[in-house]
């Protein structure tokens, strides 16, 4: 028992993933997708928290590693019989690929973990302002880059007919997998380093912390997490846009990483679950559905107006989050104390 | 000072000020009388440029009171502060390097409470900093360090303050000029303008100061007189404790 | 022949962006905000272009300024808070604030594009000395040249100008001396809607359609411009807009259109180059360390 509670930081949010997805294999089939959608997108702000959380820099730019996985896994596991004839100037090694479900997951992780590290290399110099802007920068290039080099990518087409196998087993062990991985790191020494340098930068450098090689290292996991989720993704709907993985992503996934609560791995999930759910309510209600004897249908496009509203709520008068940057508290405590091992997370953004 | 007490022009009470959760300033007080130099002096950390931001209302205190001329100002903006008759002169001088001479002074009027009589604030001014004067059209960065600090005063005073907060104006200044320096605060003090002069040069606060308080830890320890200028053991031990 | 012919629309193209950049650059002066959602106002622009069709022209201008200014309050009075909040705040605030406004647009307006009809005579060209150029394209010109003109003189001859320059230079030691942060903000804010007001007619007039993405296209790369430029002081920013827009002008047509693509690319990546070898602009001198209070 002592065990689960010292690690209740990591135990107590997968106790919450497995049951949620638990209750979502009960339930129809387009909600079971919903539910494994918002799954993935945990996975998504959980490798955000990774560097965001952990570090205190902003990135705009992860949602290209996403990207970089997803397509990889795609191309990689779309059937080589069509790719040639559907995308005609693709690359003939790309075109004649074709692998395994597991490996997909793994070059996708591999590929979104390389790419980051070479784009992390001048990126981690960063910060703040500068930061933000840099990586909206690598967002905006690489959503470019696949949109129109059509060796590499499907250009402004969908690529289909990739194999759907990201099934409840496939995306709650990779969510655990994701959340298990980050909770590591961020107790590990190089996490600790790392946020050590977010609080207090001065007393981090001159404690030995080499700020930029911490940050890399961060950038790079969460990077290979990302991609991962972005194999995950692809294996979800069987089908990648290069829309699908830019803009409203990003914001999407900021969003809930905020709400949450920057610093903390609880944050992240609760903050994904929470605004995912949200969002899947709002895009039902696009659609028309019953609530009892109400019948709910709101225009195309309040989803995402909802979605904003309320983050910019949540950014005005409760910047640090539902969590408050802290994370799960183990529930029975006796005499007031908490003796867990929690990680005790930075309070919000502060100044960088 | 003989005749009756007048009322302070300046009374902080019971001051409390935080960063963070940390206290850097304590249950620290102090009066200032009309036409009064106070000196402050005291140990790096202190929180004598704390006190200064609180009266200047850049920082808020998290407990006790600031009256100036009998109304509480603990609430306000700085420039409402400096509307009220208040000036600051900051740590580094921060003059606006990039403008010219004449446009910094220029700056210092936005603090006066009433319109009208510009052109007699400018004039008084310039003749008590002729080099000021001699230098308008200069680009502030081009001047020397004991100039720019001379355009920094001078910036305050255009406004017509009552009270004139002083944060370590010799710093970085040879002793030359900072004997230009005090004689020109002197004027300053002849012309009726109370002052709260933080100074790293414990002797020359002293010696110059009506009064000199002592800060320490965000406390205050103890009061000196001019005459202890000279008593080289009583400003160690004030400044450093026993 | 085309090659002039492609500058002077590039110059008309720099012109707009300059203003755009200047907007941008006075928001960042007085509240150190990098304004996401600056374009936003642009769209706004256009939007009540769209919405008073029918109208006098004169009326469509007068309206289209007079929103995109409430607009640009509203934003001065919604991002106020964060005056004081980190940058990364800011930056997620002002990015939310973009997006919420552009799929407001998405809700009220849809995706496709309106017809906006705002004066497309000037698109007509006129000959010049053996050049074709449209008559917006000399309007652009002019009226950038007019307005940059009448900003720096408001800059740097009237004491709100100064008070305004003092708050971006140094903006605690402005309020020490008495300078009132509202009233520098605020005034910054209604400059830089009323630029954005401009730029949003300008544009209309030579992209017919009004679209949610109307001004955040015009928004990055002015971002690059003032990244690039110097965000710090207002003419480097400026200058910045003003070579970025050129460089898109210029680029943009006599790139083949299997690079054109990719000049989103091309752009951004010297953003980044800018950021680490020059972080404060290539346009500016010597660094300087701001404090905001």
């Amino acid at each position: 028992m002592t065990l689960v509670r010292r690690h209740w930081t990591l135990i107590g949010p997968a106790l919450f993933v497995v049951v949620f997805a638990l209750g979502g294999r009960l339930t129809s089939g387009s909600i079971q997708l919903q539910v494994r959608s918002i799954l993935v997108t945990a996975c998504i702000v959980v490798a955000l928290h990774v560097f965001i959380g952990v570090s205190g820099v902003v990135s705009f730019g992860h949602i290209s590693f996403v990207a970089i996985g997803a397509f990889a896994a795609g191309i990689a596991t779309a059937p080589a019989e069509l790719k040639p004839t559907a995308f005609p100037d693709m690359f003939p090694f790309l075109a004649n690929l074709e692998i395994g479900n597991i490996a997909s997951l793994v070059l996708a992780a591999a590929i979104g973990g390389l790419y980051a590290f070479l784009v992390g290399i001048p990126i981690v110099r960063l910060s703040g302002l500068a930061a933000g802007i840099a990586t909206f920068a690598v967002l905006i290039i690489t959503n470019n880059v696949f949109r129109n080099w059509e060796a590499i990518g499907p250009g402004a087409k969908t690529l289909p007919q990739i194999p759907e196998t990201s099934d409840f087993l496939q995306v709650t062990v990779g969510l655990l997998a994701v959340m298990a991985i980050a909770y590591l790191y961020q107790t590990s020494r190089y996490g600790r380093m790392l946020r050590a340098t977010r609080e207090d930068p001065a007393a981090a450098r001159s404690s030995g912390v080499h700020i930029h090689r911490q940050r890399l290292a961060a950038f790079t996991l969460s990077g290979l997490l990302a991609g991962f989720a972005g194999g995950l993704l692809v294996h979800l709907v069987g089908s990648i846009t290069t829309n699908q993985v830019y803009l409203d992503l990003t914001f999407i996934t900021l969003a809930m990483l905020v709400i949450g609560g920057i610093g903390s791995l609880w944050g992240a999930v609760i903050g994904a679950v929470f605004i995912a759910t949200l969002n899947t309510v709002l895009f039902e209600a696009e659609n028309q559905f019953d609530l009892g004897p109400l019948s709910v249908d709101l225009p195309a496009g309040s989803r995402l107006v909802g979605l904003a509203v309320v983050m910019i709520l949540v950014l005005l008068f409760r910047p640090q989050g539902i969590t408050d940057g802290k994370e799960l508290r183990w529930p029975f405590t006796r005499d007031g104390a908490d003796r867990s091992k929690e990680v005790e997370a930075g309070v919000g953004m502060g100044r960088d | 000072m003989s005749g009756p007490v007048a009322r302070p022009i300046l009374r902080v009470s019971d001051l409390e000020v935080r960063y963070g959760g940390v206290p850097a300033v304590r249950g620290f007080g102090f009066e200032v009388y009309p036409g009064e130099v106070l000196g402050l002096i005291g140990p790096n950390g202190a929180g004598k440029t704390t006190t200064l931001f609180a009266i200047m209302g850049i920082l808020e205190p998290s407990g006790g009171e600031i009256e100036f001329e009998g109304s509480v100002i603990n609430r306000l903006p700085p420039e409402r502060i400096a509307r009220l008759g208040i000036a600051m002169v900051p740590e580094g001088r921060r003059i606006f390097s990039e403008f010219t001479v004449e446009e910094n002074v220029r700056l210092g009027l936005m603090g006066r409470a009433d319109a009208g009589g510009e052109a007699d604030d400018l004039d008084w001014v310039y003749s008590m900093f002729p080099i000021i004067d001699e230098f308008r059209s200069r680009t502030a960065g081009q001047l020397s360090g004991g100039q720019q600090q001379q355009l920094a005063i001078a910036r305050a005073l255009v406004s017509r303050p009552r009270l004139l907060l002083l944060d370590e104006p010799t710093l970085g200044l040879a002793p030359v000029i900072v004997d230009t320096l005090f004689e020109a605060l002197g004027q300053v003090r002849g012309r009726g303008v109370s002052m709260v002069l933080v100074e790293q040069r414990a002797q020359l606060a002293v010696q110059f100061a009506d009064r000199t308080i002592v800060m320490r830890d965000g406390e205050l320890v103890t009061s000196l007189e001019p005459s202890d200028a000279s008593d080289a053991d009583r400003l160690a031990n004030a400044y450093f404790g026993s | 022949m085309i090659l002039v012919q492609n500058l002077i629309d590039a110059i008309a193209l720099g012109a707009l962006f300059a203003l755009v950049a200047m907007g941008l650059g006075l928001m960042f002066g007085v509240m150190r905000l990098v304004n996401f959602a600056y374009g936003e106002l642009i769209t706004v622009g256009a939007y009540t272009l769209l919405l008073t069709s029918g109208q006098p022209e004169w009326v469509r201008v007068v309206a289209a300024l007079l929103v995109v200014v409430v607009f640009g309050l509203l934003m001065d009075v919604t991002f106020r808070p964060l005056r004081l909040a980190s940058p990364t705040t800011m930056l997620i605030a002002t990015f939310s604030v973009s997006f919420l406004l552009q799929n407001v647009a998405v809700l009220v307006f849809g995706t496709r594009g309106e017809a906006i009809g705002f004066l497309p005579v000037l698109n007509q060209a006129v000959d010049i000395g053996g050049l074709r150029i449209r008559w917006v394209t000399l309007v652009s010109i002019l009226i950038g040249a007019l307005l940059l003109g009448a900003t720096s003189l408001l800059l740097t001859r009237t004491t709100i100008g100064l008070q305004i320059r003092a708050a971006a230079a140094d903006f605690r030691m402005a309020r020490i001396l008495g300078v009132k942060a509202n009233t520098v903000i605020t005034t910054a804010f209604v400059g830089a809607a009323l630029l954005a007001g401009v730029v949003s007619l300008m544009l209309s007039i030579q992209r017919p359609l009004a679209t949610p993405t109307f001004g955040f296209l015009v928004i990055i790369p002015a971002l690059v411009g003032i990244v690039v430029g110097g965000m710090d002081r207002l003419v480097p920013a400026t200058l910045g807009g003003f070579a970025v827009g050129v460089a898109t002008g210029l680029l943009g047509n006599l790139l083949p259109s299997a690079q054109r693509v990719f000049l989103n690319t091309a752009l951004f990546l010297v953003v980044i180059i800018v950021l680490l070898i020059k972080p404060d602009g290539l346009f500016v001198r010597g660094r300087q360390t701001v404090e905001r209070l």
